[in-house]
């Protein structure tokens, strides 16, 4: 089974939620040569798998499946369904331990779409931490009060941590789920993206939890995969985040929400280009047609049908990425004493040198 | 394409000789795949779906498509798996040979070692006599290990071969095997084994079916001492031709944690040995006392229940759609391939009133099965 | 101004009709109902259990 064609299976079994009429099409292509491994690994690499067994199961399809691997699924799926029960519990006590304290998080990603109800199943969606917002004066607060109730970082705290998007993750000994306090959502570049003060302003409150509106989840699902994930650079895809934007499209229009959107219209609209591109029921989604949205459509057909082409090609711009950056971050170490010497001590730790390039080639495997 | 078609509620139900596989479909689906594999012209099909259905040209296509790929597979008979074939199996001095005494027949019935013995044998300990010959018999089974593989033979005719991960499939095949010694039938003369439990009462029995550990066995064991008898346990033959549901004289498996409560309403269960359905689970045989446990016995069947024991449900009793009934039952039974038993299958399934319980008392279930008895559902 | 409204209106129009095709369509396929493929067991089988010893 071709990538291409394991590809477009999952998206149109996730795309039956809002075309429920293509069970025929996929009922066809289960009864025809399904490669099942292929499928299962794709569908988990994108943590969609029990996405697809809900979808499956909704549109009465599950039945056409292998024994074992409706089993299989079943039992993932239900595993996931306990973890999102619990995640749910635990985002209401983080918001009741810091509304005691008069800080009102703005629960972000997976924590805030489960919380809103998006999903038909709350088993669909895989989450792996809880994301909330808060602003940068209520950031430090934020981390004393939750460490104060058992949460503590991950790893040690870096001295530059405000450069960064949120504080290093905490975990908590007695809670499943590790949190990440932002206080922006994307890495900065610039102003030029959405902050604390849009977010806030048109926050919604849904069951005493604060969310962001639909048009600011889907800027975030938008700009989180372009740009802190790279997806613009590499020209990947995830299923997940696009699942959930083609859930959030049912709301609001994405092509509306970029157009009222100040900044980086390019960016944002070559990710309603892939989605669209990718699932099919999302065709009759409005986007603007010009040269640049056909020419993104050109770039995605390519990362669909030759994959292995194009996983070369993202490799060499993954080394020129890394250099490049490894370059300006070298510029800001030379002129210090104390960041020269540190970057001499490093250089020689043969560890240190085995790690920086182990780092360099799973950044080239991963994209 | 040989295949039979029956209206049951508000669908059709297909089934597909070469497949032997069941397509439960509704009536609009239906008249389109219908006329498919009756071989109408795609043009005409595209028309008929554009003026029946509103469907565009890109929709129909896609319909046919699904048809055509659902007609591939039907069409295609279940490959035969590949089994090991073995010629006359022939017992030897220190195998373990006992006979079985049923409805006035006997049976021998040898294992070739211990294991296989404990596998098979404790089921029907009530039923046998240890024996050191190997007098004549009418039928002679025998289960024996040869070369990792258990296989099972009657009257020195092979009959297959199964690995130890398959034994369940064993275990079922010698019953059946038993089931038509005792009866002088074969395989073509039962229209289906439910994997489900049955009681009875006076001229009628009621067939309990349900997930493995959804209470039938307990449900049938206490309702024996409100009334009640146990016909079958776990294993439950429907004849072809008159659709009673017959006995078969299995001991009836009693499951943790249902052990203890069971044991004071049942004494003998304190004698008998603790058997291990895995590891972690615990089970004893309940052995039958009464008439069906001599003789065989038949009753019309009155109603299936799917039963459902939970410590902290409700306690009610509902009827069912048949077609659920259908969905839940296919795929959980063994259903004779022979194409005038499936017509029959259906013809019986479609008349017979179905019904969910959900208990979690027992004095509850004894009421709502009297309800049922009574016709008050 | 005038064009800008006539463009809108243009665009409300456009995405009205590719509303209606969709639940069209929806209506149209879903009316055709489910079907449900089921096997009966190959083999008459016994609940599962493996073997033990008893005590």
């Amino acid at each position: 089974m071709k990538y291409s064609e394991a590809l477009f299976f999952i998206t149109d079994v996730l795309s039956l939620r809002i075309n429920p009429e293509y069970r025929f099409r996929i009922a066809a292509k289960i009864l025809g040569r399904i490669n099942w491994e292929v499928i299962v690994q794709l569908s988990s690499k994108h943590y969609v798998l029990p996405a697809l067994f809900v979808r499956l199961k909704d549109a009465h399809l599950l039945h056409l499946l292998p024994h074992e691997l409706q089993d299989y699924m079943s039992c993932i799926n239900s595993l996931n369904r306990t973890r999102n029960k619990q995640l749910l519990r635990e985002v209401e006590a983080i918001n009741e331990i810091l509304s005691l304290n008069n800080i009102k998080p703005i629960f972000l990603k997976g924590a805030a779409l489960l919380s809103d109800g998006i999903y038909s199943d709350i088993s669909e969606r895989m989450v792996g931490d809880i994301d909330f917002l808060v602003a940068e004066d209520e950031l430090l607060n934020s981390v004393t009060i939750l460490t104060e109730n058992g949460y503590k970082p991950l790893t040690d705290v870096p001295q530059d941590f405000n450069r960064m998007k949120h504080y290093p993750r905490m975990v908590h000994e007695e809670r499943e789920f590790a949190i990440e306090i932002h206080k922006d959502v994307i890495q900065s570049i610039s102003d030029r993206q959405l902050n604390y003060t849009q977010i806030h302003q048109t926050k919604r409150m849904v069951n005493g939890l604060c969310l962001p509106s639909y048009s600011n989840l889907i800027l975030h699902n938008m700009m989180n995969m372009q740009m802190n994930d790279k997806g613009f650079l590499f020209a990947s895809c995830n299923l997940r985040q696009q699942y959930d934007f083609m859930l959030l499209s049912q709301k609001e229009n994405p092509d509306e929400v970029i157009n009222r959107f100040q900044y980086h219209k390019r960016i944002l609209r070559a990710y309603l280009v892939k989605t669209i591109y990718l699932f099919h029921g999302l065709k009759e989604l409005s986007c603007s047609k010009n040269l640049w949205t056909s020419w993104v459509k050109i770039i995605h057909r390519f990362t669909v049908y030759c994959p292995g082409v194009f996983k070369i090609i993202n490799g060499v711009v993954f080394l020129i990425y890394r250099v490049y950056s490894d370059c300006i971050l070298l510029m800001q170490y030379i002129p210090e004493k104390h960041k020269r010497k540190q970057l001499v001590k490093r250089l020689v730790d043969a560890k240190w040198r085995l790690e920086y390039f182990r780092s360099i080639f799973n950044g080239i495997a991963s994209v | 394409m040989e295949f039979i078609v029956k209206s049951i509620e508000s669908k059709k139900v297909i089934w597909f000789q070469g497949a032997n596989q069941y397509l439960i479909v509704d009536i609009p689906f239906y008249e389109v795949f219908i006329r498919f594999i009756n071989g109408v012209e795609i043009d005409k099909l595209m028309l008929f779906c554009k003026d029946k259905y509103g469907l565009s040209p890109d929709d129909a296509k896609e319909i046919l498509y699904c048809s055509k790929q659902l007609k591939l597979r039907l069409q295609n008979s279940n490959p035969k798996i590949q089994q090991k074939e073995y010629s006359k199996i022939s017992s030897e001095s220190d195998w373990l040979i006992y006979r079985y005494s049923f409805n006035f027949k006997e049976v021998n019935v040898q294992f070739s070692n211990n294991k296989l013995r404990e596998i098979i044998h404790p089921k029907y300990i009530h039923i046998s006599d240890k024996i050191d010959d190997n007098r004549t018999c009418e039928n002679t089974i025998i289960v024996a290990e040869i070369e990792g593989w258990v296989t099972l033979s009657l009257n020195d005719k092979f009959i297959g071969a199964w690995t130890f991960d398959e034994i369940h499939l064993l275990q079922g095949k010698f019953s059946m095997v038993l089931l038509n010694c005792f009866n002088d039938v074969s395989d073509e003369n039962w229209l289906a084994v439910l994997h489900a439990s049955a009681i009875y009462k006076r001229d009628e029995s009621i067939v309990f079916l349900g997930e493995s550990g959804s209470g039938k066995s307990i449900a049938s064991a206490l309702l024996s001492v409100h009334g009640y008898k146990i016909l079958v346990d776990d294993f439950v033959p429907i004849d072809a031709i008159t659709k009673k549901v017959f006995s078969f004289p299995a001991a009836t498996s009693i499951k943790e944690p249902m052990l203890k409560e069971m044991e004071a309403i049942f004494p003998q269960l304190g004698y008998t040995l603790v058997r291990f359905k895995d590891p972690k689970t615990k089970f004893k045989y309940l052995y039958p006392m009464g008439w069906s446990s001599f003789n065989s016995i038949q009753k019309v069947c009155k109603a299936l229940v799917f039963i459902k024991y939970s410590r902290s449900g409700e306690n009610k009793i509902s009827k069912i759609s048949k077609i659920n009934a259908l969905e839940y039952l296919i795929p959980d039974s063994w259903i004779s391939p022979k194409q005038e038993n499936v017509s029959v299958f259906l013809d019986w399934i479609s008349t017979l009133p179905c019904y969910v319980l959900s208990y979690s008392d027992n004095e509850q279930l004894i009421l709502l099965i009297g309800k049922l008895n009574r016709n008050e559902v | 101004m005038m064009r800008k409204n006539k463009k809108k209106e243009l665009q409300r129009e456009l995405s009205r009709r590719a509303c209606m095709k969709k639940f069209a369509k929806y209506t149209a396929v879903t009316a055709l109902g489910t079907f449900v493929l089921l096997s009966p067991k190959k083999a008459q089988a016994s609940s599962p259990a493996n073997p033990g010893g008893g005590f």
